[in-house]
């Protein structure tokens, strides 16, 4: 390098051009750079039509049609005359509204008591926290059942158990409220927590100089700041549960406390694909009230975003002083009796011979788990099908994000860009919602086939295909974003077409990402209830659907059984991806700030 | 290996006019460098001529080939045109070799020819033993050599560079400058180099072509530039011009004569008595000699080798830089500067 050598004739010097080589780039045929160019785009297209976009607007157009006797909107004006209907959208939106109290009430306090002050044991407090986000709901709900049930494998022998013989007491409205509350208030802590942290250390001080005291600073100042993100979290937990299923499944249902998620289900279960206009308009209200909650939180998010200025050192936590120990003690008490003792019940649940038996060393017994693992068949397809349908919902999902964050954020084609967009609606919707889309849309035999895709498993495919493709999309259309544009652009120049550039630059690059979102959806799926609970048929059921049914079904032990393998799991996989958390860009994994 | 011709070039980006009506011809391996404040054009220049950008006006040549005219651009992967990035844009998930071979295997040459075209091109940019190391191992400097590398095995037939150098620290700045133009010399490919370092360009570059608001101002070898300014902004901007307005007096044995703010001087140019016009002046051509302009110094700074004075002109708002070897007059003194050398702008081009 230091030396200067003479000019020397190398393979790249200007006389010894290779015309072969630089020709046969250009050379490229017109037809293959015209496929490249629109393939994808076209295929990525189709894919959202069909699964997502089609089944959304089909819906509506089903539960806005003329009913029976021709009245325009008939379908959708007849709901507001049914009395079930009507009860169930006003269960809905009390048991939603008092719930979403519960979540701001233990999501906001936590969130302060970890942010502002110097607690201990804080990642012991997060774990706790954000445990009810990877339990499915079903079951959380069994979970809580077994707890406060008159056989409680914990209460009873302490004496504290419900009279047996007599009805849990969670089989109520203030059941769901409760576990509905607690299972959302990951949600409120999160929005709350992560804008406590990101205001500045600043405001405190010139609050101390004016002669405020702790207290008075966290009141007057830093809670009015935090306000909106209160109001966001509150809204998303709202949200929550509008849509959910699991917990009014398995509390309402025995409670006759009927929401609309419920509703839906048992109509559809009740009378089958007949009533499909019925639910499709009880879908669409659904839908609105999610919609006005997301509205809410975005228009919260407008007026009160006020940009604070993020200059000076992130917030120093207030000293606790005497009274840290006493607030430790009771707070973790009181979270390791709403996060971690109902699982402890489900455990324990698990290991009886029978309900009613109490638990000791003498009756502790695994032919729970044989059964599920060996003896019943339904359940071994359930454990078979939850992971084939999950795997291959992950797996498609991330191949459909990588080319389609790449048209819309690398070559800004509008069509994709338009794609992105909508490919969030399905993941927003509440679960039931999509999987009445899809019902209407795949219950008619496929044109051309003349089969029907209702009552086989591929039916769930389609609707995970659809709801989940968010989870992987979202963080790879960002770290597609935070990509070097360099990076494709050198490829580009290096002659290489679109697809040779997505194998081999921009996928191995997002490959982490991929896999985070793929093992994402991999979770949601493997334990997913809401939608499988209305579309599965006999042969094609899943994991939550097993566990909904073996309870209902009074065989509670052998759910329980099934529920801690299924929980197990879920546990296993987030330890999986909090591996990988680590080495991706915050924001990527949820329980990561 | 190709020239390159752009004629009535444009581009907009929404509202603003990105580059407008540029007309450029670059001879078949020639170095030529792009130099303009941010903002001026240079790199949606550089980017269209890789095939990035699709212009809004005009026409693109490749050597004989059209490659881009208003509302199409042959894309770049059909262009056969290096680009070195300023981020270096090195794949991280590639190892050195893989790196530099990449276009190699696209073109699906083969395997005994993509390692020899890999080995010249690591040799030539002196990082031989370094093909299994992945960006990550590499230091500043190895990976714009490594850049370079990639660039080069694929016999582009031109080599654009944009901003190269800006990520790395002063020293090894001149020495790449070196490299560069070695580099150059040894490949004999045409390349445009983008820069704001008007230093940098000139070091560099066969021809210097300046631009500013999206407008080509002068294309010039460096010299030329520096002594034949074409518009005041490139006399302002190259080699910290300053601008005067005068009266053309007359004419003396080839030179100029000029009278500004009550002192008369003999310059360079091409004018008629009675003109009024520009005059570019630099720090070097002014002196503080007893004669010439009445000012006032306003500041002096001590920079090592001279102290830069600066002086307003009494007559005038106009304030004047020069360099004082010696002991400066002290703030608030007044002066008489007196203009050694200057360049009359040509007219029309203010």
């Amino acid at each position: 390098m230091k030396t200067t050598r003479p000019t020397r004739r190398t393979s790249l010097s200007s006389s010894a051009v290779d015309v072969g080589a630089a020709g046969a780039a250009s050379s490229r045929l017109p037809l293959l750079r015209f496929f490249e160019r629109h393939f994808l785009l076209v295929l990525v297209a189709l894919y959202l039509a069909a699964f997502a976009l089609w089944p959304l607007g089909q819906l509506f157009a089903e539960a806005l049609a003329p009913n029976k006797d021709g009245v325009l909107f008939g379908t959708f004006l007849d709901q507001w005359e049914s009395r079930s209907a009507i009860r169930a959208l006003s269960h809905t939106l009390e048991a939603s509204f008092l719930s979403t109290l519960v979540s701001v009430f233990i999501g906001a306090v936590a969130a302060v008591l970890l942010v502002l002050t110097d607690m201990r044991w804080k990642s012991a407090i997060v774990f706790m926290l954000l445990l009810p986000l990877l339990i499915p709901s079903q079951i959380m709900a069994l979970a809580w059942i077994e707890l406060t049930g008159p056989t409680s494998p914990i209460l009873a022998p302490l004496g504290l158990a419900p009279e047996p013989g007599t009805t849990n007491p969670l089989y109520s409205k203030w059941g769901i409220v409760i576990v509905m509350g607690v299972e959302h208030a990951a949600l409120v802590f999160l929005t709350v927590r992560a804008a406590l942290s990101s205001l500045p250390m600043d405001i405190v001080e010139a609050a101390r100089l004016a002669g405020a005291r702790p207290l008075r600073i966290v009141m007057r100042i830093l809670m009015p700041l935090a306000f909106p993100s209160v109001l966001s979290g509150a809204a998303l937990a709202f949200v929550a549960s509008i849509g959910n299923f699991g917990v009014p499944a398995l509390l309402g249902i025995p409670g006759r406390y009927t929401m609309l998620t419920t509703l839906i289900y048992q109509r559809l279960q009740g009378f089958g694909p007949q009533v499909l206009g019925q639910v499709a308009a009880l879908a669409v209200i659904l839908t609105l009230i999610a919609a006005a909650g997301l509205l809410l939180r975005s228009l919260v998010a407008r007026r009160f975003g006020a940009a604070i200025e993020r200059s000076s050192a992130p917030l120093v936590p207030f000293p606790l002083g005497r009274a840290r120990l006493p607030v430790e003690g009771v707070f973790l008490a009181f979270l390791a009796v709403i996060a971690i003792l109902p699982l402890f019940a489900l455990v324990g649940t698990s290991l009886l011979p029978a309900l009613g038996v109490p638990l000791s060393l003498e009756t502790l017994t695994l032919e729970n788990y044989r059964f599920v693992l060996f003896g019943y068949e339904a359940a071994q397809r359930a454990f078979i099908n939850s992971f084939a349908l999950a795997l291959s919902a992950a797996m498609i999902s991330a191949a459909v994000a990588l080319p389609l964050a790449y048209l819309s954020v690398i070559e800004r084609r509008p069509l994709a860009r338009l794609l992105d967009l909508f490919a969030d609606a399905p993941y927003a919707i509440p679960g039931t919602v999509l999987a009445i889309a899809i019902i209407v849309v795949f219950l008619p035999p496929l044109p051309g086939l003349g089969v029907s895709l209702y009552n086989t498993g591929w039916i769930i495919l389609v609707a995970y295909l659809a709801r989940f493709l968010a989870l992987v999309l979202r963080p790879t259309v960002a770290a597609m974003e935070s990509l070097d544009p360099g990076m494709d652009e050198a490829a580009r120049a290096a002659g290489a077409g679109m697809l040779t550039r997505l194998k081999a630059v921009v996928a191995p690059l997002l490959a982490p990402t991929l896999a985070a979102g793929g093992l994402l959806i991999f979770m949601q799926a493997f334990n997913e209830l809401t939608v499988s609970a209305l579309l599965w048929s006999s042969g094609w059921e899943t994991l939550g659907v097993m566990v909904f049914f073996l309870h209902r079904e009074g065989n509670t032990t052998a759910a329980a059984a099934l529920a801690t393998l299924a929980l197990v799991a879920a546990l296993g996989l987030a330890g999986i991806a909090a591996l990988f958390a680590r080495r991706l860009p915050s924001g990527v994994v949820p329980w990561r700030g | 290996m190709a020239g390159m011709t752009a004629s009535g070039l444009g581009k907009r980006f929404g509202e603003t006019d990105a580059l407008r009506a540029v007309d450029l011809a670059i001879e078949n391996g020639e170095f030529l460098a792009l130099l303009g404040p941010s903002g001026c054009g240079k790199t949606t220049l550089l980017r269209l001529i890789a095939g990035f950008e699709v212009p809004d006006a005009g026409e693109l040549h490749l050597g004989d080939e059209v490659v881009a005219r208003a509302g199409w651009a042959l894309p770049p992967e059909e262009r056969n045109v290096g680009m070195v990035f300023q981020s270096y844009a090195l794949w991280p998930h590639m190892s050195v070799a893989d790196n530099v071979g990449f276009a190699l295997k696209v073109r699906g040459l083969e395997a005994g020819e993509c390692r020899r075209r890999i080995e010249d091109a690591l040799e030539l940019v002196g990082l031989g033993g370094l093909s299994r190391r992945k960006p990550a191992e590499l230091s500043g400097g190895q990976k714009q050599r490594v850049a370079l590398a990639r660039c080069l095995a694929m016999q582009p037939s031109v080599v654009l560079l944009d901003e190269p150098l800006a990520n790395l620290d002063a020293h090894l700045r001149e020495a790449m400058q070196i490299e560069f133009r070695r580099f150059h010399r040894e490949i004999g490919a045409t390349f445009v180099y983008v820069t704001h370092d008007q230093s940098e360009a000139m070091a560099l570059a066969d021809r210097v072509a300046v631009m500013d608001r999206g407008a080509l101002q002068q294309v010039a070898a460096p010299r030329e530039l520096y002594a034949e300014p074409a518009t005041e902004m490139v006399a302002r901007f190259v080699g910290r011009g300053m601008v005067l307005p005068v009266t053309v007096v007359g004419q003396d044995s080839g030179f100029i004569v000029a009278e500004a703010f009550g002192a008369q001087m003999r310059v360079r140019g091409t004018a008629a008595a009675g003109e009024e016009r520009l005059l570019c002046v630099r720090p070097a051509d002014l002196a503080l000699d007893g004669a010439g302009m009445e000012a006032r110094v306003t500041a002096a700074a001590f920079q090592g080798a001279a102290t830069i004075v600066s002086a307003q002109i009494e007559q005038g708002e106009h304030v004047l830089r020069l360099e004082c070897h010696g002991l400066p007059p002290e703030e608030g003194a007044a002066v008489r500067i007196s203009v050694r050398d200057g360049w009359l702008l040509p007219a029309g081009r203010a």
